[in-house]
């Protein structure tokens, strides 16, 4: 073996034990050593994909040490980009002597990797020779120069670039334009705001696509800022006081009458960037001389400001404006801008004659933050009319309104029959526990099912939100004896999303009631149980009952507990086995066969195995088999399992009539056969 | 080739739109065309790059938009724009679907493109979508949408630059049983907010190969331009399992298990607490392959873990999310038909929270039209540039995290890991030429 394969042999192997604990993935601080390994690999006739590693590795941990290696290979055409890969990220000053070297060596692609990588770094100090090749007659190089120019982004470079483009051809204009840009970004960034308007109002003259010309007017507006305070003349109008300025805020306003709508709208949106009172005055200033599109627009972006300046003009617009979807635009502006003053013409467009302007003002309100506007609200809830009462319980919702409580526990005994269970819901949404004695009392005096079904909800609400679930618990059994058997099934279904054994306790006894009403909603109130406590109780009464509803009552019950997917898989086969037997309807057949699917496990499949071959259940039999074949073949020890998919897949693919199942269960079973016999 | 202005006459349809973006979308009766569809000269004219899976996904849901127009579709690899052009002339009934292999002839020539697709795998996101809007495009890209925190920046800045309009395939963002779970948190719901914990995939590790495939013949450039294909990535040599979807692992083409549905979850997540205009400042190291219970902290206090969940403790579906506070928790995920909540009493309020959303913000429930309702109003979309750049520098940060095997610290001001050389080296890579930034 020669000495250089020698030494590579041994290079690679303290390479690859660099490796096993380095990045190929990860790297851990590198000994100066283990960087000349790597310099060492680089110098060696090692193959491209060692090198190439070495050069990665030295992207992290290489030092100076690594420079004149790695540029050497920076007019290999293989090697180049992977020399750059190593060189970047290197923080010390040899990188950029090198790269500045190269760039008179190389041509072609591995020149613009160099010129590129200049760019990333920076480095001023090639902005002379670099303007030497900006007009090379390789159009990736002058552009690779332009961008580069662009990143170094100081005076020098950006002067280069503007002599540059009034003689750029076509196809690199764009290029050009981008360098500029960045020039100017960075000019601003240093401080040096005119040097950069000079970069924007060049690009702005330019015969440009519309991006150009758009982005170079928000650059010239931003550039420019704002003059500060000017003291308006007597008898001079906004628009020349503005124009006077000669600042940003007078280039955004020379804008806003311009025919060419992709220099206005960058003008107005720019002014988004501008948070100066004087653009507010510029954009209201000129708001009725526009057409509606474009006031639109303004108005938008007058939104966005939150400056309660153009509240005037947006009012104005809001209430009088002939266009309605500029009324529309002035009213969604009101809560961005989101001061106080806005509830009361709010309060007036809400009884406008046009349905949706007054519905538009209604999510205005519902937005608008603020006391002023839960006044409005209030006021709403004490109308003479109704349907104003409803909107305000909607709003009093929205707006999170909970110190309403006083108000809404009133609007709960309400004459109109939509306001009460409306007043109950808004009760449970913005009330606590604190609210349940009321909630009761209220519940009592509950006569149509709207009103119960509402105080079902804010009763479960206002308990969820307990820390101590038993008092409630205690509470709600407390009246159980006094309650009609309305108010009682109400009790009994809200005890359900409460839980616990002094809940089921009293529910368990309920169930004996006399009442049918009672005995039934007990029954319900057991099947929608919040946790798998209430299961034993279904399945003893599913099969001592003698009334057939209630024996399917109590199983649809047990088979949506046994459903639930928040319960251990072998808990809820166990119920499926122990519920199959009493199952006769296929309606529950097939709940059975939902319950099933949901379980990710080859038991149930044998489960399953029957209803296939029943013409009246084979295609829930079939959907619930290839549900769980997809999620076993997606997750763990699909080897093991893919052989006990076969059988049942085959069946499927016999029985089912349903053709996107038969093609899931043909892939499915070409997958389970592949994996199984890989074992 | 000269660069057309843009078209204003063809463009008026803007001026209109954006009066008409203020109210559901109502197409004039002047402006009707046959069946009540907008007529062409109105259309959003849109092109793709890099269309395969994903992206098929993304076109059939562009499509169907009365307001959508599909002319072009570039792609590298021959079989794949043919394919994309038999959906689109079908779709159509003509076969005016127009075909490019090469990306800057593709933006070069289409001046009349208002937006593009850009679905090419994780590794030409960024620079596509740069390219593109450079070129006065607006852009849906695919995530995860950057490589590098670098990157990110450069999505960010150009978007500034040009003033285009962007959205990242966050989609979760605009459905309804993720927005929920943000409102409920928002609302104050859920109490004072301590946890949340983020999906990664459970396939893959956080550090990913850097070896070779066996090299294979290459097909002809008109094939598979591998050139193309690799873009800003180190050569390789060609294998066709990477571009048939194989790509995933390694890291000169992937974000690791961590960005693959961290790049949905952390957006979900950040967006949620309020920081989705800045990353995590805490990066806690876990011994494990994957990032499994990493603990990241944001300097609102609010600590985000990434979970794996491979015994479905959390979830039920892929890419959840989970938040809890000190009065309750809820947590969504792929497939549910409703969030789950700490309170059956929360879910009384699902519809009410995402229609008060959608009449707050006029976002839709539907990430596509929402990207172009922006197109078209020129409002920020709901995955914006700096919402991607923010919460993705987040995965790469935890990636770094993982592959120096060390806890970080980061400076989302100064966008830098502090007092760490070697992290700080990660936060870009050097592009192959010519496709660099």
């Amino acid at each position: 073996m020669s000495k250089s394969k020698t030494n590579y042999t041994l290079i690679i192997i303290l390479l690859l034990a660099f490796a096993m604990q380095s990045f190929g993935q990860t790297v851990v601080p590198a000994t100066k050593q283990q960087v000349d390994k790597l310099i060492a690999v680089l110098k060696s006739d090692a193959p491209h994909k060692e090198k190439a590693d070495a050069c990665r590795l030295l992207a992290i941990v290489g030092t100076k040490d690594a420079v004149a290696p790695l540029a050497a290979l920076l007019g290999d055409e293989k090697l180049s980009h992977m020399a750059r890969y190593g060189l970047e990220p290197i923080p010390d000053p040899a990188v950029d002597d090198a790269l500045r070297d190269a760039l008179g060596k190389l041509k072609g692609r591995p020149l613009v990797g160099v010129i590129g990588s200049i760019g990333v770094r920076r480095d001023i100090k090639a902005v002379e020779p670099l303007a030497k090749m900006l007009q090379d007659t390789d159009d990736q190089v002058a552009q690779a120069v332009a961008r580069a120019l662009g990143k170094i982004g100081n005076r020098p470079a950006a002067r280069v670039l503007q002599r540059a483009l009034p003689n750029v051809s076509a196809a690199n204009q764009l290029a050009f334009c981008e360098g500029l840009f960045r020039c100017a970004e960075a000019l601003v960034a240093q401080g040096r705001p005119d040097q950069a308007i000079e970069i924007y109002d060049q690009l702005r003259k330019l015969d440009a696509p519309h991006q150009v010309r758009g982005g170079a007017l928000r650059g010239a507006i931003l550039a420019r800022g704002s003059v500060g305070k000017i003291r308006r003349r007597a008898g001079e109008t906004i628009r020349q006081y503005i124009l006077r300025r000669n600042d940003g805020v007078s280039l955004l306003m020379e804008h806003l009458r311009s025919d060419d709508y992709i220099m206005f709208s960058a003008a107005v949106q720019t002014a988004q960037e501008l948070p100066i009172a004087e653009v507010t005055q510029a954009l209201t200033s000129e708001l009725n001389r526009l057409p509606p599109d474009n006031q639109i627009l303004v108005i938008q972006t007058l939104g966005k400001r939150a400056d309660p300046q153009a509240l005037g003009s947006l009012f104005a617009l809001a209430m009088n404006s002939k266009t309605k979807s500029v009324r529309i635009a002035s009213i969604r502006a009101l809560p961005d801008i989101g001061d106080p003053s806005s509830a009361g013409v709010l309060e007036r467009l809400l009884a406008d004659a046009d349905s949706e302007i007054s519905k538009e003002a209604q999510e205005a309100l519902a937005a608008l933050p603020g006391q002023k506007a839960d006044e409005v609200v209030m006021r709403m809830l004490n109308s003479n009319q109704a349907d104003e009462r409803l909107t305000a319980l909607e709003l009093i919702g929205r707006r999170r309104m909970t110190e309403s409580i006083f108000a809404l526990l009133k609007a709960a005994g309400d004459a109109d029959p939509r306001v009460r269970p409306a007043a109950l819901r808004k009760i449970g949404e913005l009330g606590g526990p604190n609210e349940l004695p009321a909630l009761l009392n209220l519940l009592m005096r509950c006569k149509s099912t709207q009103d119960l079904d509402a105080a079902r909800q804010a009763l479960s609400a206002v308990c969820a939100k307990a820390d101590d679930m038993e008092s409630c618990v205690e509470k709600l059994t407390s009246l159980l004896s006094k309650a009609g058997p309305a108010q009682k099934s109400t009790l009994l279904r809200v005890l359900s999303t409460i839980g616990g054994t002094n809940a089921l306790r009293a529910v368990r006894a309920a169930v004996n009631d006399p009442d049918t009403q009672v005995h039934t909603a007990a029954i319900r109130a057991l099947g929608a149980w919040k946790t798998a406590d209430a299961a034993p109780d279904l399945l003893a009464l599913a099969k001592t009952a003698s009334n057939p509803n209630d024996k399917t009552l109590c199983l649809r019950g047990y088979l949506g507990l046994a459903a639930r997917p928040d319960l251990p898989v072998n808990q809820r086969l166990s119920m499926c086995r122990q519920v199959a037997g009493l199952i006769q309807r296929n309606a529950e057949k097939k709940l059975l066969l939902s319950a099933l699917g949901s379980i990710s496990s080859p038991d149930a499949l044998a489960l399953i195995m029957p209803y296939l071959d029943d013409p009246a259940t084979r295609e829930e039999a079939s959907m619930a088999t290839v549900a769980i074949a997809e999620k076993l073949l997606r997750g763990r020890n699909v080897s093991k399992l893919a052989p006990k998919l076969i059988e049942p897949l085959e069946k499927v693919v016999q029985v089912t009539t349903n053709a996107d199942l038969a093609r899931r269960a043909k892939a499915l079973l070409r997958r389970a056969q592949g994996r199984g016999s890989r074992r | 080739m000269l660069k057309k202005k843009s078209n204003l006459t063809r463009r008026a349809f803007l001026k209109r739109s954006a009066a008409l973006a203020t109210v559901p979308y109502i197409v004039p009766a002047s402006a009707l065309g046959l069946d009540g569809k907008v007529p062409p000269s109105e259309r959003i004219v849109l092109g793709g790059i890099g269309i395969g899976n994903r992206g098929s996904h993304d076109l059939r849901w562009m499509m169907p938009e009365s307001d959508v127009q599909f002319v072009a579709v570039c792609d590298p690899q021959r079989k794949r724009a043919e394919a994309v052009k038999k959906i689109v002339d079908t779709r159509y009934g003509n076969k005016d679907c127009a075909i490019y292999h090469d990306t800057p002839e593709f933006l070069a020539e289409r001046t009349d493109i208002d937006a593009l697709l850009v679905t090419t795998g994780d590794r030409w996101h960024a620079l596509a979508s740069i390219m593109a809007m450079r070129a006065g495009k607006d852009v849906y890209s695919e995530k995860p949408s950057c490589m590098t925190i670098a990157e990110g920046q450069a999505v960010v800045e150009t978007a500034k630059r040009y003033r285009r309009i962007y959205q990242t395939g966050t989609q979760r963002l605009s459905e309804g049983n993720f927005t929920f779970c943000n409102e409920i948190l928002r609302l104050g719901r859920l109490g004072k907010v301590h946890t949340v914990r983020a999906h990664i995939a459970p396939w893959d590790a956080a550090e990913m190969s850097h070896e070779w495939l066996p090299a294979q013949p290459q097909p002809p450039r008109e094939e598979v331009d591998w050139d193309q294909w690799l873009g800003p990535c180190p050569w390789r040599p060609y294998n066709s399992t990477y571009t048939r979807g194989g790509w995933r692992g390694y890291y000169d083409f992937h974000t690791s298990c961590i960005g693959e549905w961290g790049a949905h979850t952390f957006a979900q997540c950040q967006v949620a607490i309020g920081a989705a205009d800045t990353a995590a400042i805490e990066y806690g190291y876990v011994k494990n392959e994957s990032g499994d219970g990493m603990v990241t902290k944001f300097a609102n206090g609010i600590r985000m873990i990434l979970e794996r969940d491979m015994d479905k403790k959390y979830w039920r579906g892929s890419c959840g999310v989970r938040y809890e506070g000190t009065e309750g928790w809820v947590a969504a995920a792929d497939g549910y038909s409703k969030p789950d909540v700490s309170s059956p009493a929360m879910m009384d309020d699902f519809r009410k929270l995402v229609y008060d959303y959608v009449a707050r913000t006029q976002r839709p429930m539907s990430h596509v039209r929402n990207f172009l309702d922006c197109v078209k109003s020129r409002r920020q979309t709901v995955s914006n540039p700096v919402m991607m750049h923010r919460t993705m520098t987040t995965v790469h940060a935890a990636n770094i995290c993982m592959w120096l095997k060390r806890d970080m610290r980061y400076d989302p001001v100064k966008e830098e890991f502090i007092n760490d050389p070697e992290a700080n080296r990660l936060r870009s890579r050097a592009m192959r030429e010519p496709w660099i930034i």
